[in-house]
């Protein structure tokens, strides 16, 4: 068992395309951390750099304390699942799991203890001389996953392991990954491009954007706290809204459009850096679960929109709206949603706000609908460099 | 009994035109295809089975023979054929060099294709393109140069030297046949077995080849018929009779004045079964064809 350790790592391909740039990332032993991104990010470049199958250009990479840099794949001591699952065709479930173990040039008898207790854990016992053609990709999963755990490594890698499932499989297979990863204990790296997955998967989650490390916290701490808009935008589903917005001089109001929200003290003492934005624009994030159907209580304000088109869960409504404010594009708009992530016709307003209320509230499409909302709950960026406004 | 009653599920209620039932069952639109492909067969299988017949006709009626299946079969000529002219010594030499010239080209070729497949190195193309366009030499123009090197190698009249000339002859299109195949193969299982602890011969022997088995059935089952049928530079790289392979030795049946038809076609029909065998031992692979689907 052991930490994976990166320092600077930046990847350039033959072709000139920069892929990873200067990446700091810490993976402690026993961790589970997630890297997610939009396609393209380089997510899938690091983990391919960690496990040896690509080199990098520049920086240090180390398993434990032994940089690995020009050690070969199989010197690592590092398992990987692949998107794929690349089982061996030609090997039964057993052979493939115990691969591993055979070229360790273990003895035969122990290998087939090892195997039947991979097998156990992830409840495969039944299939171990079948074929891969002959598993479904829920049983072809946990094969590829028996296959990395059998060899008790060092570290443990994963590549998009449930893209190939479908959602209901998907939601399953995540609570068995999230348990196994549990039972090993190992430094595992997480590649994902489903921030749902993300965020209930891991320890911490790294979010990539072309190549460069945007944050890397907690998942409620992203959640709660994303360090700028691109971060705003993936992190949540449906995503966070985000508008353009002004301060007024005073710092009493903010400005959507027409609309004027009252800024409690509470939003200035949570963003004390506000304070440099009097008079100025910002750019403000509202989650959807952040709109209530309800006024009252804690809610000091209210947004109007008109309703564009609602989408009833069943535990919830999600209600597209628009407002005369101008909304802003997040650069991880375009990422793969989640199963959650709710579909909007191809006509869609670019000013598509959405909340996420209670069920039972009479909202109809065209409706000018009032959302309460509370101003110590906003997030508010710099409009030009898109970093979160915070001290 | 309830099968023998139930009603054709697949038969349409109101027969197609051109598709409904015919002679024998066979569906009209499928009767002429089935003449083409009989007369197809005939001209294939015609003269194997006038081979056939004739072997087992006596010698003195054989070139009057006009009925496929003879009135007074006999198993003479066979055993003639195999206990004179050394028969049986030209069988095992072209035995030996055909399957050496198979194990050795396909393995060379396995290397040689992986190494295209799946490495970059200076000049990979312009190599291998080299390799393909020595397909364009016709073999005849080669037997010169061949036997000058031989004879300079002191390789003449000895089966190493012919299965050399051999392998080398087979090389280039078994590397191309197998370099398509290689490539076909994902990435992801060699990087999979190189992360689970194989070097590269161990990937090349223990992944790439067992999924590549239906393409080296088809190479090694082309490689050995050519071998085993090869005549021209056997006759003129071999010179003795104990070193003769099964087409030179065939050559010998054909005297200057008399030919022993009755054993020259018994030898014949001897000389065919190994290609048969092999054929149907490769057809195996061909048909359960090692799935890749292990691969989403």
């Amino acid at each position: 068992m052991a930490s994976i350790t990166l320092e600077g790592v930046t990847k350039v391909y033959p072709n000139g395309f920069e892929a990873v740039h200067g990446l700091d990332l810490h993976i402690s032993d026993g961790e589970f951390m997630v890297v997610v991104g939009p396609s393209g990010c380089g997510k899938t470049s690091v983990l391919r750099m960690i496990a040896g199958l690509e080199d990098i250009t520049a920086g240090t990479i180390r398993v434990g304390d032994q940089v690995v840099n020009d050690v070969a794949p199989r010197d690592r001591d590092i398992a990987m699942v692949f998107q794929s699952y690349a089982l061996y065709p030609q090997m039964t479930v057993a052979q493939n799991i115990g691969f591993a173990l055979r070229m360790k040039k273990m003895p035969k008898h122990e290998i087939e203890q090892r195997v039947k207790e991979a097998a156990a854990v992830l409840g495969i016992s039944d299939w171990l001389d079948r074929k891969p053609t002959q598993l479904s990709g829920g049983q072809r999963q946990r094969v590829a996953m028996g296959r990395a755990i059998v060899r008790e490594p060092s570290a443990f890698l994963m590549d998009e392991p449930l893209s190939n499932l479908d959602a209901k499989l998907r939601v399953q297979m995540r609570a068995e990954v999230a348990r196994v990863q549990k039972r090993i204990g190992v430094a595992t790296l997480y590649v994902t491009h489903d921030q749902i997955e993300a965020m209930t998967l891991g320890h911490r989650v790294a979010v990539l954007r072309d190549g460069v490390l945007q944050q890397c916290d907690t998942p409620q701490a992203l959640y709660d706290h994303p360090t700028n808009v691109f971060v705003a935008g993936f992190i949540g589903s449906p995503a966070m809204n985000l508008f353009e917005a002004g301060i007024s001089a005073e710092f009493g109001s903010l400005s959507l459009g027409s609309q004027r929200i009252a800024l409690s003290s509470d939003a200035i003492r949570r963003h004390p850096g506000l304070r440099r934005y009097g008079g100025k624009e910002v750019v403000v994030g509202i989650r959807p679960e952040d709109l209530h159907a309800s006024s009252g209580g804690s809610f000091t304000s209210v947004i109007t929109g008109e309703v564009e088109l609602v989408e009833a869960l069943g535990a919830e409504l999600l209600v597209h709206f628009s407002t005369d404010a101008r909304v802003v594009q997040s650069a991880s708009s375009e990422r793969t949603s989640g199963e959650e992530e709710p579909r909007m016709p191809a006509s869609g307003s670019t000013a598509d706000c959405v909340a996420r209320i209670e069920p039972g509230h009479p909202v109809r499409t065209g409706d000018q609908f009032k959302f309460s909302v509370s101003p110590d709950r906003f997030e508010f960026f710099d409009p030009t460099s898109g970093v979160a406004i915070l001290d | 009994m309830a099968l023998a009653t139930r009603p054709d599920q697949t038969k349409p209620a109101i027969p197609m035109k051109g598709t409904g039932p015919g002679l024998f069952g066979i569906r009209r639109r499928n009767r002429s295809r089935l003449v083409i492909a009989v007369l197809l067969s005939l001209v294939s299988l015609g003269p194997l089975l006038y081979m056939l017949s004739l072997s087992f006709q006596p010698n003195g009626g054989l070139l009057g023979a006009t009925v496929l299946i003879p009135t007074h079969p006999t198993v003479q000529n066979y055993v003639q054929a195999w206990t004179e002219n050394s028969f049986s010594r030209y069988f095992v030499n072209s035995l030996i060099v055909s399957v050496a010239t198979v194990v050795i080209t396909v393995v060379f070729a396995s290397l040689a294709a992986f190494a295209f497949a799946r490495y970059k190195f200076p000049l990979k193309e312009l190599i291998f393109y080299v390799f393909l366009a020595s397909l364009a030499v016709p073999n005849l123009l080669l037997l010169i140069p061949q036997f000058l090197l031989m004879d300079r190698l002191h390789l003449l009249d000895s089966l190493f030297g012919l299965v050399l000339l051999y392998v080398a002859s087979n090389l280039p299109f078994t590397i191309f046949l197998l370099r398509g195949f290689f490539e076909a193969i994902p990435r992801e299982y060699e990087e999979s077995f190189r992360l689970d602890g194989a070097g590269t011969l161990r990937v090349l022997v223990s992944l790439i080849v067992p999924l590549s088995l239906p393409a080296v059935a088809v190479v090694s089952m082309f490689i050995f018929s050519a071998a085993w049928d090869e005549f021209p530079v056997a006759l003129t790289m071999i010179n003795s009779g104990s070193h003769y392979t099964l087409p030179v030795g065939l050559a010998d049946f054909i005297g200057v004045h008399t030919v022993a038809w009755g054993p020259f076609f018994a030898a014949s029909v001897i000389a065919t079964v190994p290609v048969i065998v092999v054929f149907l031992i490769s057809l195996r692979w061909f048909r359960s064809g090692v799935s890749l689907g292990a691969i989403r």
